[in-house]
């Protein structure tokens, strides 16, 4: 669904990405792990043609970069980290905006449109306030928002950058899990960077982890999250725990003593 | 769901003020006219009706020759010059924007002001000379600004859109100079310079009115089709992008079409400041933010209000008349200030 060959992103003379290629099949969920600065942001912006780049991305078979950008938008559906709110925007409004790549040039929503946000809003369980202003939203509802206006474009393809950044450990779960029902029921393809590497583990089918604009490996959660990998990549060290339902944990360990060590002298006091 | 609903009230209450205004400055002025007198006078004028009015020839002629044209080009000027506004604050998400932000003030300025002193002050040849200067500065800002933002990253339009900005304050910076060297070198024009450069609608017509029409409907219409995009560039440059806008076409299909209007509004009027900035951001803070509202809304209570001012500036100190450049910012400002913090207030308490 979408295939990256040899793509290279340059910023000046940092190469930011180096010759690299992926391939996401349709309906496949791959998570992007990997440390700050290895280009996982840069990846998403550049299949989103936000991003000059060399080398070749399709997405559903057709070159992005001879697209009409109206096509590529409703090939495409990109979420930024942190998107820029209008505030005073309401919900319904928002939501509607991801219309956008549907209307013609000077055209305005249509009966249609409005039916489609309708939907999303009372899928993602919005429709009750759709009057209110951004402003006034917590963490979670923005999230859903967000999702919402992304899934009005109808594009098979979601590029999510840290979806979930902004969220306490509760919420995170909701919002992946709602993801992944919406994966589901509409088919779509989903690539999404992702900072925590369990909840990446948890919902992905695939992780690729990118380190220095180049892929380090990619696979399986099991196969990609080993200890030595991340340590070398992220550059500190990790423990990966493996359940008996056979999820996989990644814990970090603080560097300047064993966890054992510190709490020895507490028992001792007694 | 829609913004429908308010969306008429708010231009049904503006277009009320409006008229209102229009009648107001058809009113009042040195001789006293009736109301029937002035309704009658317009009624003349009326295609098509064939209607003679029981009213003095002198009196048809002041409230048709004299109040009416500078009534109405006070309007198309008002509304222009605050629908241009709207039009860049939302283009360049730059609240200070302004119509003359790329240079139509400076390049129209430099242009009169070269005509002035050569002594040809036409009636075509000065709003010509105007409306070149505006349209050749901000080609000039467009042309720079554009180079600057398109080397290195192509993610970054944000940025482009800012340095457009950059250069139009060059621009500006530098036309500005021109101008005020030629008007120093010429100090027996400098009153007529002064005079252009603050703006009047002493000497309207209707050969302005139709001098200028052409340009400001257009522009407007281009302007007016336009408002959902402005919404859309709301969530940033990016992701407009991301949503399949072709920002940059877009947003050199609305710089010309404001600077076209804007460069023939003040070709016939003048220099008139605080209108493009202080009409969109009324609105705003009386309605809501969203394109949709401001840019209609702005364009009727530009017009109205520029009216409004154009009244003050030839009533209080007839029969001289206060320069409505003057009265745009010291009505203007105020009343603005007022609403603003009226409306923290409002915000605050809730």
């Amino acid at each position: 669904m979408i295939d990256l060959e040899n793509v290279t992103v340059r910023f000046g003379p940092a190469v930011v990405l180096n010759t690299l290629s992926i391939s996401v099949k349709p309906r496949e969920w791959v998570g992007l792990i990997g440390p700050n600065g290895a280009g996982k942001t840069t990846l998403l912006r550049a299949v989103a043609q936000l991003e000059t780049y060399s080398g070749d991305i399709r997405v559903d078979g057709r070159p992005m970069e001879s697209l009409a950008h109206r096509e590529r938008a409703r090939l495409v559906a990109y979420l930024p980290q942190s998107p820029e709110l209008p505030r005073d925007m309401t919900i319904a409004e928002y939501v509607l905006l991801g219309r956008t790549p549907h209307i013609g040039y000077f055209g305005f929503e249509s009966v249609s449109d409005r039916r489609v946000c309708g939907e999303l809003l009372e899928r993602l369980e919005l429709a009750a306030m759709s009057g209110r202003r951004l402003a006034t939203l917590s963490g979670g509802e923005m999230q859903r928002v967000l999702l919402a206006r992304a899934l009005a474009q109808e594009a098979p393809v979601l590029l999510l950058d840290e979806p979930t950044s902004a969220l306490d450990l509760g919420r995170r779960v909701d919002a992946l899990d709602l993801l992944d029902d919406l994966r589901k029921e509409r088919g779509l393809t989903i690539l999404a960077a992702l900072h925590d590497l369990t909840l990446a583990a948890e919902f992905a089918s695939r992780l690729v982890l990118l380190s220095g604009g180049r892929i380090a490996t990619s696979g399986s959660p099991v196969e990609v999250l080993r200890e030595d990998r991340l340590s070398t990549h992220f550059g500190g060290a990790v423990r990966v725990l493996v359940t008996d339902d056979g999820d996989v944990v990644v814990v970090p360990r603080a560097r300047r003593a064993p966890k054992s060590a510190m709490l020895r002298p507490r028992n001792a006091r007694r | 769901m829609t913004t429908k609903g308010p969306l008429r009230a708010t231009l049904a209450v503006a277009t009320v003020v409006l008229v209102g205004a229009m009648l107001l400055g058809l009113l009042i002025g040195p001789v006293s006219i009736s109301v029937p007198d002035v309704v009658k006078s317009l009624l003349a004028h009326v295609p098509l009706a064939h209607y003679h009015p029981p009213v003095p020839a002198l009196e048809q002629a002041i409230v048709w020759q004299i109040r009416a044209p500078r009534v109405v080009l006070a309007a198309i000027v008002g509304a222009m010059l605050a629908g241009g506004g709207a039009s860049y604050q939302g283009v360049f998400r730059n609240p200070l924007a302004d119509p003359y932000l790329l240079g139509v003030a400076a390049g129209a300025g430099l242009g009169a002001t070269f005509v002035i002193d050569a002594g040809w002050m036409g009636s075509l040849v000065l709003p010509g000379a105007a409306f070149a200067g505006a349209v050749v500065a901000v080609a000039m800002t467009y042309s720079l600004g554009a180079v600057g933002g398109n080397s290195g990253r192509r993610s970054a339009p944000g940025s482009s859109g800012r340095v457009i900005v950059l250069a139009g304050v060059a621009v500006a910076a530098l036309l500005t100079a021109l101008q005020t060297y030629l008007q120093q070198s010429h100090t027996q024009q400098i009153e007529n310079v002064y005079d252009w450069l603050l703006g009047s609608f002493s000497v309207a017509s209707w050969s302005d009115v139709t001098l200028i029409l052409p340009y400001v409907a257009v522009s407007a219409v281009v302007l007016l089709a336009h408002r959902r995009f402005l919404d859309v560039l709301r969530v940033g440059e990016d992701e407009a992008g991301a949503l399949g806008v072709h920002v940059g076409r877009t947003r050199l299909l609305i710089v010309v079409a404001a600077t076209l209007g804007t460069a023939a509004a003040v070709s016939v009027s003048g220099l008139i400041g605080f209108v493009g900035i202080i009409v969109p951001h009324l609105v705003r803070l009386l309605t809501r933010s969203s394109y949709r509202v401001v840019l209609p809304v702005s364009m009727i209570g530009g017009a109205a209000f520029l009216v409004l001012a154009d009244l003050v500036a030839r009533t209080v100190e007839a029969p001289s008349e206060v320069p409505i450049g003057v009265v745009t910012a010291f009505v203007g400002a105020p009343f603005f200030l007022f609403v603003l913090r009226s409306r923290r207030a409002q915000q605050s308490a809730l």
